[in-house]
C-alpha cells in the first residue's frame, strides 16, 4: 500500500499566508526593526504513543529534518516578538522487543508566536506557544484523522556566533525544545482516555535578514 | 515578563505535560491459536506474518471480481492494525505471492451486491501446507471461496454479498486467525453474518500479532 505524505489544509494555508507576507513585505522592505529568519537543523522526538499488547513497544518519529521560518519584531531593546513556522518530515516507527519496523510517515506543522530576551553577549532565550498538527496517510493511529490542531510549547536557547561574517548574516545556533499531548481519534476509539506528552529537541543553524543588529 | 517570570512559566510547561496516560484495557479477545495432533504430540499452532515478510502479497484468481474482493479485504484487515502491524499487497505473479486466492468451482458473476442475505449460499476453505515438523509452512497458504449449491437459492447479488464476507473471513484465517469466534457478532463466526471485523475481531488480530509465533513462515 502506498504511504501519501502531505500537508493538511490548515498547514497549506499558514505556508501561503507565510509566502504571501513575504512576497508582499520582502526582507529589504522591512523597517529597521522587523527581521526574517530560516533555521535548518535536526530533530528529535519522543515517543508519540506508548502501548501494549502483550508486550510494550512505542509508536516514534525517527530522527527528522526541521525547517523554520519566522518573522521577528523589535518590541523594545533587549526584547522581541516573533511568528514561526515549523515544518518536520519524519518516518514513523514501532519499536519493540527484538526490532524496529517501519510504520509510514508523517509530517508535523507547527506555528507558534513567541516572546524572545536577548541577554547580550549574543545569548537569547525564547518562549513561544501555538498550535501543532500532524499530516499523515489515514493508516494505524490516524486513520480516523489527527485530530486536528493540538496545543503547543516551546522554549528556545540562541546563541549569535561573534564572528564578523556570522554577524553579518545574522548567523545564531539555536537549541529548541517543544512539548505536546498526542492522541488521535483512533487512539480514543482504542481506549486512550487523554493524550500523551511529547517532547522534541531541535538543533539549528539559523540565518537572517533585515533588522538591523540583534539588540 | 522577566527571566524568573519566563522561567516559571517554562517549568509549568514541562511539568505539566509529563504525565503518561494510562493503557487501555483490551477484554474479549477471542482464541486465535489452534491445536494439531503430530506424532501423537499436541502442538500449539500459533502463525502470524513476521513484520520482516510485510507487505504479505496476495494473488487473486484473474476471474471474475475477485481481485476486487481481495484489495477489500486486504484493506479491510490492514485498518484494524493501529500500529503498522500489517501490510498487504495483491501481485500478479502467483508464484511470488505468499497467500493464492481462488474460486473452487463456479465462478460467481460480477453484479452489485444484493444485501438481502441467502443463508449458505457461498462458503469458503483456506489451507496451510506445514512441514513434518508442523512448526514451519512449506508452500503458499491457499485460500477458496466456493458457491455453495445445497442452501436456498440465492440471486447473483446475494451471492456477491456474501462472498464480500467470506472473502474477509478466509483472509482472517490466511493472516493467521485459524479458530472460529463462538458469536455472531464477530466476522471470524464459523458461518459470518457480520459484515466488516467488530471490536472483538480487531483486539484478537492485533493481539496475534504482537503474539510470538510457533510456526514459521514458508520461505520468500
Amino acid at each position: 500500500m502506498k504511504s501519501v505524505r502531505r500537508l493538511g489544509g490548515w498547514a497549506a494555508r499558514a505556508t501561503a499566508l507565510v509566502t504571501l507576507c513575504l512576497t508582499v513585505y520582502p526582507p529589504n522592505r522591512l523597517t529597521a526593526q522587523v527581521s526574517f529568519h530560516v533555521a535548518a537543523g535536526v530533530r528529535h522526538s519522543s515517543a508519540l504513543v506508548h502501548d501494549s499488547v502483550v508486550t510494550g513497544f512505542d509508536l516514534r518519529p525517527t530522527l527528522a529534518p526541521a525547517l523554520l521560518v519566522s518573522v521577528r519584531d523589535l518590541l523594545r531593546p533587549g526584547w522581541s516578538t516573533d511568528v514561526t513556522l515549523d515544518v518536520a518530515p519524519s518516518g514513523l516507527r514501532r519499536q519493540e522487543t527484538g526490532g524496529s519496523f517501519d510504520v509510514g510517515s508523517i509530517t508535523a506543522v507547527a506555528l507558534t508566536v513567541g516572546l524572545q530576551r536577548h541577554f547580550g553577549a549574543g545569548v537569547s532565550a525564547r518562549l513561544g506557544v501555538g498550535g501543532l498538527r500532524y499530516a499523515a496517510s489515514q493508516t494505524g493511529v490516524f486513520r480516523e484523522g489527527s485530530g486536528g490542531i493540538i496545543p503547543l510549547g516551546t522554549i528556545a536557547a540562541t546563541y549569535a556566533l561573534p564572528l564578523t561574517f556570522a554577524r553579518r548574516r545574522q548567523l545564531e545556533i539555536e537549541a529548541r525544545y517543544d512539548v505536546h499531548q498526542f492522541i488521535t481519534p483512533a487512539l480514543r476509539t482504542e481506549g486512550f482516555r487523554s493524550g500523551r506528552p511529547v517532547h522534541r529537541m531541535a538543533i539549528l543553524l539559523q540565518i537572517g535578514w533585515g533588522g538591523g543588529t540583534t539588540p | 515578563m522577566t527571566p524568573r517570570c519566563a522561567a516559571a512559566l517554562a517549568a509549568a510547561l514541562v511539568l505539566g505535560a509529563c504525565k503518561d496516560p494510562a493503557i487501555p484495557g483490551r477484554l474479549g479477545v477471542n482464541p486465535f491459536a489452534d491445536t494439531v495432533i503430530i506424532a501423537a504430540d499436541t502442538t500449539v499452532t500459533l502463525f502470524h506474518w513476521p513484520a520482516t515478510r510485510l507487505p504479505v502479497r496476495f494473488w487473486a484468481d484473474p476471474r471474475s471480481n475477485m481481485r476486487f474482493l481481495v484489495e477489500r479485504a486486504v484493506a479491510v484487515w490492514q485498518y484494524q492494525f493501529l500500529y503498522g502491524e500489517l501490510r498487504g499487497v495483491v501481485v500478479s505473479d502467483s508464484t511470488a505471492a505468499d497467500i493464492l486466492v481462488r474460486w473452487r468451482d463456479s465462478v460467481p458473476p460480477d453484479v452489485p451486491p444484493d444485501t438481502i442475505p441467502a443463508p449458505n449460499s457461498c462458503g469458503g476453505i483456506t489451507t496451510f501446507d506445514y512441514d513434518s515438523s508442523g512448526l514451519a509452512l512449506v508452500g503458499p497458504v491457499h485460500v477458496s471461496l466456493t458457491v455453495l449449491t445445497g442452501g436456498s437459492p440465492a440471486s447473483p447479488g446475494q451471492l456477491q454479498d456474501c462472498m464480500r464476507r467470506v472473502s474477509i473471513h478466509e483472509l482472517g484465517h490466511a493472516l493467521g486467525l485459524l479458530r472460529h469466534s463462538q458469536f455472531d457478532g464477530d466476522i471470524m463466526f464459523g458461518s459470518p453474518i457480520a459484515n466488516y471485523p467488530s471490536v472483538y475481531d480487531r483486539r484478537t488480530v492485533e493481539t496475534l500479532y504482537h503474539a510470538q509465533p510457533t510456526v514459521q513462515p514458508p520461505p520468500p
